[in-house]
């Protein structure tokens, strides 16, 4: 009835009439529709079986599906059919966003979404197909001004509320992906997918939009032509989705773009020298652009591959410094597991010396004493070997702090004389008054003066050994502290100076004493070094005894 | 006080304190030497730092943050290294001495000396 009034034209095909304002209506329509499902079926079909492929196909279809139910729509003159696309539309839209989100969720995580989700997607969805046939979607027919309109109920309002819900779920999958994917190619490929999805969804509900606040539904139209676009960039990440790459992308989108052009020139060409021109044209830039498009595939291979053996590298890194870390540990454990007898037959040995466990004859504190100096010199050993490996790996750490040298130097005068008289040599001390304060670490600085005057007692058969402390000054003025040693011992000639500062380098007197671990004086110099002081030897050569000196800054007041 | 779960070390410490005049308490690992340290409040703690039950740190920790007690605590260990000595100051510790270093007596010599506050 209606129909007669307003003098609509009869649809053919269900979409072709005049009933429209203009004809681009079908170009808008039907170009979207066959490129759409091109890249669908095409996607497809690379990979029948991938679950990816299989969504992207569904989804492609729900578009186009969505793009002859709105065709429909603008040409059929028919109200019922009109109503009932109109609310199949309703439905077909919420649908395509769920389809996206699942696809997003498959394409990141290369999983399948878990259950809970797909309810919660389910539940959102589903009273837009529970009400779709009933007044809350679509409430009337408006024949005003020979428009043919549906009037919409709430329905719809709801459906883009769970539009934008599904749109906010799916940035969340994108940003926890984006944080947890690590190589530059991931991020790039999810950035790819981001541009693409969000892309399609603009435009898809832009012109919805737009035409729900202005009533005007031509906006719609303007959009659905980029879709295409957006489509294929999607259809290109599945498809490539092992060796994707911007670059290859690019080239690729050039080559065809530029045969497109050159190809579509045949519909204009009028005289037949243009068109051998033409397809001269055409075959060169097929062939050439195929050569660019491997040159450039051939160049990312290299690149991905230079790439994995970086990452490979870094890998090997992280695993080396792990083991690094499991070495130090070990040699912290073991010196550890090695002092500890050390100190117990020490401490008993003192104890027995000491008088402490009763009195012992001349003779058997002699014998205690040589357990004693054993015990020490093993654990000296230990100490050294500990200090190299901490060298060697840059890892002497330092505390270094406000120290008197004397109280340091007097304890050990006190201490090594045990070890001096045990051998029968003369031990005597010259140890200035007063505090020689220096900035430095207090253990190790012990452990260089020990190592000195243990020497000066392992090569000193007979006659003294000598331990001094005295302040001196240095050429610029500066307060300086000597610590030094002199012995009446084998002496060292000219050659050998040099070398007794080297790793494992040895002395005249080496034979005489085989239980150094020729650490000493490396570690010594290493130590002295380290807190800005000087060691040398002085000796007048061999057989002639021998001093050592330690120089170091003082703090000034 | 005395915590080490060395037998030997624990009788030689014993004997030269003993000889030097100290009464000496004894405690095998950290969990028993913490509640006996709540009971008899002694002057001075010789604490290892590799112990069953609960180590010198965890003591150090225990000792700081559940008790009010404020007891100088000398942290003797045969180990070398930063971390260890770090961390036992930064736990409270009065001073950090490698075991392997310091005979009896001369352990004797150095608690007499934080005692009276010369050495600290």
């Amino acid at each position: 009835m209606n129909e007669l009034l307003c003098d609509w034209d009869i649809a053919k095909f269900f979409v072709f009439s005049g009933n429209i304002f203009e004809p681009g209506i079908y170009y808008y329509h039907l170009f979207p529709f066959f490129v759409s499902l091109g890249i669908g079926i095409f996607v497809f079909l690379h990979n029948s079986k991938g679950v990816i492929n299989r969504l992207f196909l569904i989804i492609i279809l729900l578009f186009d599906f969505w793009v002859f139910a709105s065709l429909l729509i603008w040409a059929n003159e028919k109200q019922e059919l009109i109503m009932f696309f109109w609310s199949v539309l309703n439905i077909a839209e919420p649908l395509i966003y769920a389809g996206s989100l699942y696809f997003v969720y498959l394409f990141l995580n290369k999983k399948d979404m878990p259950l809970l989700s797909k309810i919660v997607i389910g539940v959102l969805f589903l009273p837009v197909l529970i009400f779709a046939s009933t007044k809350y979607n679509l409430s009337g027919f408006d024949f005003t001004n020979c428009d043919r309109e549906a009037v919409e109920g709430p329905l719809p309002i709801y459906g883009y509320l769970i539009e934008i819900i599904y749109t906010f779920w799916m940035f969340f999958i994108f940003l926890y992906a984006f944080k947890n994917k690590l190589s530059r190619h991931e991020k790039i490929q999810t950035i790819l997918l981001l541009v693409g999805i969000s892309s399609f969804l603009v435009l898809f509900s832009l012109g919805n939009l737009i035409g729900n606040f202005t009533d005007n539904w031509n906006y719609a139209l303007y959009g659905m032509l980029g879709m295409p676009i957006f489509i294929g960039f999607l259809g290109y990440l599945i498809v490539k989705h092992h060796m994707f790459n911007l670059k290859l992308f690019a080239t690729q989108a050039l080559v065809w773009a530029l045969a497109i052009m050159i190809g579509a020139q045949y519909f204009f060409i009028k005289v037949p020298v243009n068109f051998v021109l033409n397809t001269v044209t055409f075959i060169t830039v097929i062939v050439l652009g195929r050569f660019l498009i491997k040159s450039v595939k051939v160049e990312i291979e290299q690149k991905e591959k230079l790439q994995h053996l970086t990452e490979k590298l870094e890998d090997a890194n992280v695993k080396l410094q792990a083991l690094d870390k499991l070495k130090s540990e070990f040699i912290s454990l073991a010196s550890h597991q090695l002092r500890s007898p050390l100190t117990v037959i020490k401490g008993y040995a003192a104890t027995l010396t000491d008088g402490i466990a009763g009195d012992l004859t001349e003779k058997q504190t002699e014998v205690v004493r040589h357990i004693y100096v054993s015990a020490q010199g093993l654990a000296n050993v230990v100490e050294d070997f500990l200090n190299v490996t901490k060298i060697e790996q840059g890892g002497m750490k330092y505390v270094f702090a406000s120290t008197d040298m004397r109280t340091i130097v007097d304890d050990l005068a006190s201490d090594m004389r045990i070890t001096a008289e045990a051998k029968h040599l003369e031990f005597q001390t010259d140890i200035n008054e007063g505090v020689f304060m220096v900035n430095a670490d207090g253990t190790k600085m012990k452990q260089v003066f020990l190592n000195l005057i243990d020497n000066s007692i392992k090569y000193t058969k007979e006659g003294f050994v000598k331990v001094w402390l005295h302040k001196t000054q240095d050429e610029h003025g500066k307060d300086m502290m000597k610590f030094g040693v002199s012995d009446s011992g084998v002496g060292v000639s000219e050659e050998t100076k040099a070398k007794l500062f080297q790793k494992f380098g040895r002395g005249e007197g080496a034979v005489m004493n085989g239980g150094g671990s020729g650490l000493g004086l490396y570690l010594a110099q290493e130590i002295v070094k380290a807190h800005g002081g000087e060691i040398i030897i002085d000796s007048e050569g061999l057989g002639k005894g021998a001093t050592f000196s330690v120089t170091l800054p003082l703090i000034s007041n | 006080m005395i915590i080490e779960d060395d037998k030997d070390l624990q009788e030689i410490y014993k004997l030269n304190f003993e000889m030097a005049g100290y009464e000496v308490l004894q405690e095998f690992d950290g969990l028993n030497g913490i509640s006996s340290v709540v009971d008899s409040k002694p002057d001075i703690i010789l604490l290892d730092v590799m112990m069953p039950n609960m180590d010198g740190f965890a003591f150090l920790k225990a000792m700081k943050e559940n008790t009010s007690i404020n007891i100088p605590v000398v942290v003797c260990s045969n180990l070398s290294d930063k971390e260890t000595y770090t961390k036992a100051v930064s736990a409270g510790a009065v001073s950090v001495l490698l075991k392997v270093d310091y005979s009896g007596k001369q352990l004797v010599d150095k608690v007499g000396h934080i005692l009276n506050g010369v050495d600290i």
